[in-house]
Parts: structure tokens; sequence; C-alpha cells
């Protein structure tokens, strides 16, 4: 570390002690480390240097003769703090004890004291120091610049050579020629006019100081003034213009200085009255350098322009003017001015407070330029406003339509924000929820409705069309007499940067429409019921005669009760087909899964239609592999399944022809998609289809060609059933057929069932 | 013969069969006595309590579809005094939505009405399998 950086570092840490002296207490831990970490730092100087002398500038710091300028952290506050208690300087020998240098900053420190305080009193230390701390042995002059720092202390005749800045004291020299000048023992001093000058202007206190003492010893302040602001007069002059520096500034900054000491205890008291007399004195000879500045700032070189440069900063004021104008003019005629020349330089000092003069056209001309700009600035203006006006009655217009459309809407319209507060509702809306649009405004939707009116809520989207969101709300009315159903469709609003803002919900009251869903439901189920329960009555009755337990049958009983039997069970499946297709439309259609084994229910339909199949002529066979293949399904609806298509089969197959039913395990389907699957195929050498007819086959109600043409009855749903009983079970259903060559129908199923 | 035995053996087991039509309650009573079983009828849900607060037959046919009090709800108040009783749903093609609710009552079976009546005969084999001796309260 450089000494420098060493000084700084200790100012800093100084500054820092103080500071906390005055927020802490004076034993808190960290008033203490900071007092050490100076002493530390201290003890580093003094060990390098051997002494340490802190010392004031004007308002720097002078540490061992080298100076820390005020932009350094602290210096300011140190300088300021040590020369509001009068410490010149102060200095710290190699010995000093660290609570001797703490008692020592305590007492530069702003804390009141206190009874905790040890040692002699704060006064005492910064008036005499202690053992090893000094105060005031030290002081600095000020030098200008280029000259040495000097230092009159009897103990310490070290002296160090540095560049200073022109604040620094008078050389002794100087001071002491200025001294004999003024008491009149010389006329003029050879070296040093400059640094008097720059003294003057930039630390008058001295000059004060100087002319004070010489006045103690000669008695007259008056005389000396006179004399210091004739010396002035006679030497300075040049230096006033050069440095553009007002004279009557300069000596008010002296008389102020001056003045100062009207209460100086040290001063006699002839003095002290002269003191008063010194202002007029100074206004006098203010006004004289003035003007000897302004006449010697033409005469030279007949410069009108430095002439109307200085006057600029002299005369500004109407009273300096009004003085000094009269006897400059005088005194410039002397030097040659002419009139042009002067009326010219005064119509400078008046700057643009001068008058013009134009002629009468020209006035009348700029005066209806003027009006014509205003015009046009106003008629530029309404257009404007009338512009706006009109866009935003169209705008308002436009709103309006839109709230009379939203008003009217028979749905209701709904806004929340993005927290789920309604923004908006309208009057249908108003209606449909039993709220009013004011009392819901700013609250979560669903507030207003009280708890006993809200039946039911489905929970999440019933109907997630990607961003429409449906759900169904139940409502019981006011009277609880009638239940509500709306739907609420919801879409979330985006704003430009695609950031979720809110949600507009379209409310629909489907409560009829609920109504009607549930009546065809119910009359679905019903008639059903009543459908079918003649039909088992039959088919019982029937069966326990078919199954001899009446008594004995004859060959011909026998055959029409048969004939009986087997078309109930042609009217049993047309129905159950039918019923089956409504449940399909109404989307009521539900699986019962269970987990069973795929072979066991071909054996079973194929026992089923194995008579059938044999009184046609035609060979059923079922190739059921060894290993059990299981499947998740519901085991009626494949059966019903694969009843239908293998009773197609037997239905399309001329005599003689041969079906075949076969199950298979696959690991994906024939699309390629992976998975567990089970894969049924019915083939049969039937009559066959059209290649166009391959999936109309499965439509509603269509009865391809080949069945008009055999004249095989039929419905045209049972295929259509079939289809959506594999297509709930998430599988796929299709046909390859050649006419004439027969038909395979196959299906495919995932293992897992509708999960899976 | 086999199947003399086998309805000897049927004259234990007590059937009592539920169903508001009267005409598959006939054909159903007719086959079940063929077989030998011992069975009672009754055409509702309220007399099917009356006579199960009294009596307890081995098996009971309850008829999910009746008007005013329907299989669920009979059985359900059932339960409420009898929890184990050997209770068989009698449904038509189409009950499905109905199962779930009749299994959380211990519904043991499903009988098909359309079906054949064998079926009920396999049922009814496999309650006594579930259950022992044939009760002796007809």
């Amino acid at each position: 570390m450089t000494k420098e950086q060493l000084y700084r570092d200790t100012v800093k840490f100084l500054l820092l002690t103080l500071n906390r002296i005055s927020l802490y207490s004076f034993e808190h831990p960290v008033v203490k480390e900071s007092s050490e970490k100076v002493y530390g730092l201290f003890q580093e100087i003094l060990s390098q240097e051997g002494k340490m002398t802190v010392a004031l500038g004007s308002n720097q710091l002078i540490i061992n003769g080298t100076i820390l300028e005020e932009k350094f952290l602290g210096v300011r506050e140190l300088n300021a703090r040590l020369r509001e208690l009068k410490v010149d300087s102060f200095s710290v020998d190699k010995q000093v004890r660290l609570d001797e240098l703490f008692n020592f900053i305590y007492a530069l420190s702003k804390k009141k004291e206190s009874a905790a305080t040890k040692g002699p009193s704060r006064e005492k230390i910064i008036k005499n120091g202690s053992e090893h701390i000094k105060i005031n042995k030290v002081r600095y002059e000020q030098v200008s610049e280029g000259q040495k720092v000097v230092s009159s202390d009897l103990d310490q005749p070290q002296v160090s050579r540095q560049e200073v800045a022109q604040k620094e004291p008078l050389p002794q020299e100087v001071s002491e020629q200025f001294q004999d000048l003024l008491s009149g023992q010389v006329r003029e001093i050879l070296i040093g006019k400059e640094s008097i000058f720059n003294q003057l202007d930039k630390n008058p206190r001295v000059i004060a100081g100087l002319i004070l003492e010489i006045a103690k010893k000669s008695g007259s302040l008056k005389e000396l003034i006179s004399k210091f602001c004739q010396w002035l007069l006679d030497n300075a002059i040049d230096d006033l213009i050069k440095k553009k520096k007002d004279p009557a500034k300069l000596l008010l900054g002296l008389e102020k200085e001056i003045k100062k000491h009207s209460h100086d205890p040290s001063l006699p008291e002839n003095i002290k009255s002269e003191i008063s007399l010194a202002p007029p004195l100074f206004s006098e000879y203010s006004n004289s350098l003035r003007l000897e500045a302004l006449v010697n700032s033409y005469s030279e070189k007949k410069d009108l322009k430095k002439l109307s440069q200085i006057a600029g900063k002299f005369l500004i004021k109407k009273e300096d003017k009004s003085e000094i104008l009269p006897l400059l003019e005088e005194k410039l005629r002397q030097r040659g001015i002419t009139s042009e020349e002067y009326n010219l330089f005064l119509k400078g000092l008046e700057g643009d407070k001068e008058k013009v003069s134009i002629s009468k056209t020209e006035y009348e001309d700029l005066l209806k330029k003027s009006k014509e700009f205003n015009e046009e600035l106003d008629k530029r203006i309404k257009q404007v406003s009338e512009e706006y006006q009109k866009l935003n009655r169209r705008l308002k217009d436009e709103k309006e339509r839109v709230d009379t459309v939203i008003r009217n809407l028979a749905d209701g319209l709904v806004v929340v924000d993005k927290d789920g507060n309604v923004n908006m509702m309208n009057p249908a809306a108003e209606k449909l929820l039993s709220v009013e649009a004011k009392n819901q405004v700013g609250k979560p939707l669903l507030d207003g409705i009280k708890e006993e009116h809200l039946l039911a809520m489905a929970k999440g989207p019933l109907d997630d069309k990607g961003e429409h969101i449906t759900k169904e709300i139940e409502l019981m009315s006011q009277d609880e007499t009638t239940k509500r159903v709306l739907r609420a469709s919801s879409a979330v609003v985006e704003n430009q940067a695609g950031k979720t803002v809110g949600m507009v919900s379209v409310l629909s009251d489907i409560t009829r429409e609920k109504e009607l869903e549930k009546m065809k439901s119910n009359f679905v189920a019903h008639v059903s019921h009543e459908l079918r329960t003649p039909i088992v009555a039959m088919q019982k009755s029937l069966s326990l005669i078919l199954g001899k337990n009446t008594g004995e049958l004859n060959p011909d009983q026998e055959k029409f009760l048969n004939i009986a039997n087997s078309n109930l069970q042609r009217l049993f499946r047309l129905i159950n087909n039918i019923l089956d297709m409504s449940k399909i439309e109404a989307h009521k259609l539900d699986l019962a899964p269970s987990l069973f084994n795929i072979n066991e229910v071909i054996q079973e339909v194929g026992n089923t239609l194995d008579n059938w199949a044999k009184e046609k002529g035609l060979s059923l066979e079922l190739k059921i592999t060894p290993q059990d293949i299981t499947v998740n399904a519901d085991k009626d609806r494949i059966v019903q399944l694969m009843t239908n298509i293998i009773g197609n089969a037997i239905k399309f197959t001329p005599s003689g022809g041969s079906i075949t039913v076969e199950a298979k395990q696959l690991t994906k389907t024939e699309q390629g998609v992976p998975g567990e699957f089970v894969q049924v195929e019915i083939s049969d050498t039937g009559i066959g289809l059209q290649q166009d007819d391959l999936t109309r086959v499965f439509n509603k109600f269509e009865q391809v060609s080949q069945t008009q043409q055999s004249g095989i009855g039929g419905t045209g749903l049972g295929l259509t059933i079939c289809k959506e009983i594999v297509e709930l079970h998430k599988g796929h259903i299709w046909v390859e057929s050649q006419i004439n060559k027969g038909s395979k129908f196959i299906f495919i199923i995932p293992k897992g069932g509708q999960n899976g | 013969m086999d199947d003399e035995n086998k309805i000897k053996a049927n004259n234990n087991i007590q059937v009592l069969l539920v169903d508001d039509e009267g005409d598959f309650l006939a054909t159903m009573e007719f086959w079940l006595k063929s077989q030998g079983y011992k069975v009672e009828t009754v055409s509702s849900g309220m007399e099917a309590i009356r006579f199960l607060k009294g009596k307890t037959p081995n098996v009971v046919f309850l008829d999910i579809m009746m008007p005013q009090m329907d299989g669920i709800e009979t059985l359900r108040q059932i339960r409420a005094f009898n929890k184990d009783l050997p209770v068989v749903m009698i449904t038509a093609h189409g009950d499905e939505e109905k199962r779930n609710e009749a299994y959380k009552l211990n519904a043991f079976a499903f009988f098909d009405k359309t079906k054949d009546f064998y079926e009920a005969d396999n049922i009814i084999r496999s309650v006594l399998h579930f259950f022992t001796k044939p009760k002796k309260d007809l």
C-alpha cells in the first residue's frame, strides 16, 4: 500500500469511528472495532515514518506533508470537524496508546459528554492534547503554485516539496513586502503582485488579516484601505481586464472580511470604529477601478469589442450604468472614440430591449401574416377535433349496437376475468341464474347463486372441443318447484400477447332439452320392457311345451310349435336391434365389461347357431386355439355381435357352403398400431359383396343390393349395431369380399378393453 | 334314474319368485317345480318383504323391473333385515345400469329372463354351492 493510500484509509476509518461513536454507545463492539482499526493504521504510519501529523488545509487535509484532496472520503468532514474545534493540526508520536488515541477520537466526536467517559475531559484534550498527542503545534502557511510547503513547527523542521494549488498562503517574503508597501516603507513591491491579486480574489481573508495587522501598528485603517485600493488602481488594472474580474466584487469580498473583525477583541477601539467607514470607501474605489478598467480596455487597441465585453460584465445594474456611463463617455472621447462607436457601444449594452423601426407597410404585412397564421391554426384545430368527435360518435354507436345485441340475447352471456370474478352479465344471464348483475359484478360467478339452488354442476369439461368447455348446471328455481338446467359453454379469452385475461360463457337454458332427453330415455326403457315382456312369456311357454315338460307332442304339434318359436326368436332379435339402435342414437349404449375367454364365446355362439347351419346344409367350423385368449369386454355384446355376423353368413351362403370362425391374438393392428389385440375372422363362401358396398354395408338401414336380390329379409340394423359395439370397445370392424366368392368379416378389439 | 334322484334332492330347496308379470311367473314356477324345487310366488316387492319377514327360502328370484317398488328398492329393504339371503336379480336384456346397484346391495347373481330355463337351474346350483343346508320352514 502506498503512503497516500494508507493516509486515505486512516482518514476513512477515523471518520467511520467518529460516526459510530455518535450512533452507538461508548463501549459498543463496533465502536471498539473501528477505533482499533484506526489505531492499527496509525501504528503502521508511525512505524514507517516515526511521527504522524495531521493538519488542515483550506478544505484538504495534510498528513505528514502529503496533501489529501477533498475529493477523498472523509477529508472534508474531518477537516470541518477539526476546524469547528479550532484544531488546526494534531501530531501523534510512536508511543501513543490505544486508550489515549481512543479518548482523543472520542473528544473529536459530537457525542454528548456522559458520565461514562474516563480520563480528562474532552475540552482539555482538544486544547492541550495528551501524553503522545500534541495539538496545534504545526501550522501550515499557504503558498501559491509551485512554491514549497513551509511549516513553522519547532519540532519538525521538515519541508516537503510539491505542487500546490493556488489557494495556498502568501509566502513570507511577499507578505513582508506587502506590509512594507502598505506601511509606506516601499512604494512598490517587486514580486508577488499577481499572488496578491489572487489572494484578493480567492482568499480575501488573508489580505484583510494583513491590513488589520498593519492597522494595529500604524493606527489608521482608512489610510491603509485607501493605500491598498490606490495600489490596485495603479497595478492591478491589467489583471482585472485580463481575468475579466469585476473589481466591485473583489472589494466587496475584502470589505466583508474586514467587517468580520468588527468585534475582534485583539483590535484597538479606534480601528474598530473605522471599520464602519470602510464601505463607502470601497464603493468609491470600486467605481474608479471599474472606470479605469473600462477605459483601458478600449484605449490600448481601440478595441470596441473588448470594451463591450468588459462592460457587459461590470455594468449590469442600472445604478452602475448611471453612475459610470457619463464619466466613461468623457474619458473615452478623450481617448478618441467616435460618436458612432460610442452609440454602437451603448446599443450593445441595451441588448434586445432596443426598439427597432420598420415601415408602415412592413408592419401591416406582419400583422396580416400573424392574423392569417392564427386563423389557419384555428381551422386546423377545429378540423382535428371534429374528426375525433366523429370517431368518438362512431365508436359509441358501435358499442351501443354491441350492447343492444348482448342485452337482447336470448342466451345468457357472462364475462369473467382471469380470477373468476364477474365482469358483466346480460339480462338473460341474470334471469337464468336468478341474480342481479349489479350484485354480481366483481364476485365469482357462483357466489350469488344460493347453495340450495345450485343442485349440481358437472365439474370439468363435458365436451371439451379444444377451446370450448361445456358444463351443465342444475338449478332449483326460487319457489323450489321447477328445476332448471343450464348449459354453460365457455371460451377462454386471451389478449394479444397470448395471456389469459378472462372467460366468456354463454348460458343456455336446456331444461326443456334435458326433459325431452329424459323422456326419450324413459320411453326407450319403458317400451323395451313392454315389448319384451309378452315375447318372453310366449317364448318361455313354448319352451316348456317343446321341452316336453307338459307332456308328449305329436310331430305336427312339434313342427308348428317350432315355427312359432323360431319366429318369436326373430321378432325378439328385431326388437332388440331397434332398441339397441335407439340407445346408440341417444348415446346411451353402455358396455358391461368382464374378463372372459373369447373362445368360450365362439363356442357358445357356435352351439346356438349350429342347428340352423345344419338345416341349411352348411358346415360351421370353429377354429378354437388351445390356449386361452382372455379379453376384457362386454361378453353379452360380443355374443350379440358374433351371433349377428355368423347369422348373416348363414343367411347369405347357399347350401353346401361353409362358414369358418377363427380367433387370433395380435401384437399390432392391421394399420400397424402396437398393442395387445384380439382379432376374430368370420369367413363364408356366400354371395359376397360389391366393392362399393364394403363400407356401406355398415350403414344404418342400408340393405345392399345383394341382400335385396337374394330376397332375404332383415332390418339393415344388425351390422350397424355390430360396428357400434366394436367401436365402443375401441376396436375396428371391416369386411373383405368378392361377388359370389364369399365374404370375410373381421373385427379387432384391444385385449384390455375400452381402457387399452 | 338320474333325473329322478335329482328331483328328489331338489325337494328340500325352497325358491321364492318375485315378479309382477303373472305369465312369466307361471312358466318359471312350472319349470322349477318340474325340476323338483319347492316354489312360492309373490307379485310385488311389498309382498316379498312381508313374506321374507316370516320365512326364509334358500334363494329368491327378484325381478328388477316392477312398478311401484322395483327390484333394487325391494332388495334394499330386504337387506335391512336379512344381509345374507341369496337373491338373484331377474333382468331383461339391457338392464345393465341396474347391475351395479344390485351388486352393491349384495345380489348374488343375474338371471336374464330371455335366456334358457337351464340358466336358472345353474344359478340355483351355484347358490347351493355357496350356502349350506336346506331350510325346513315351509
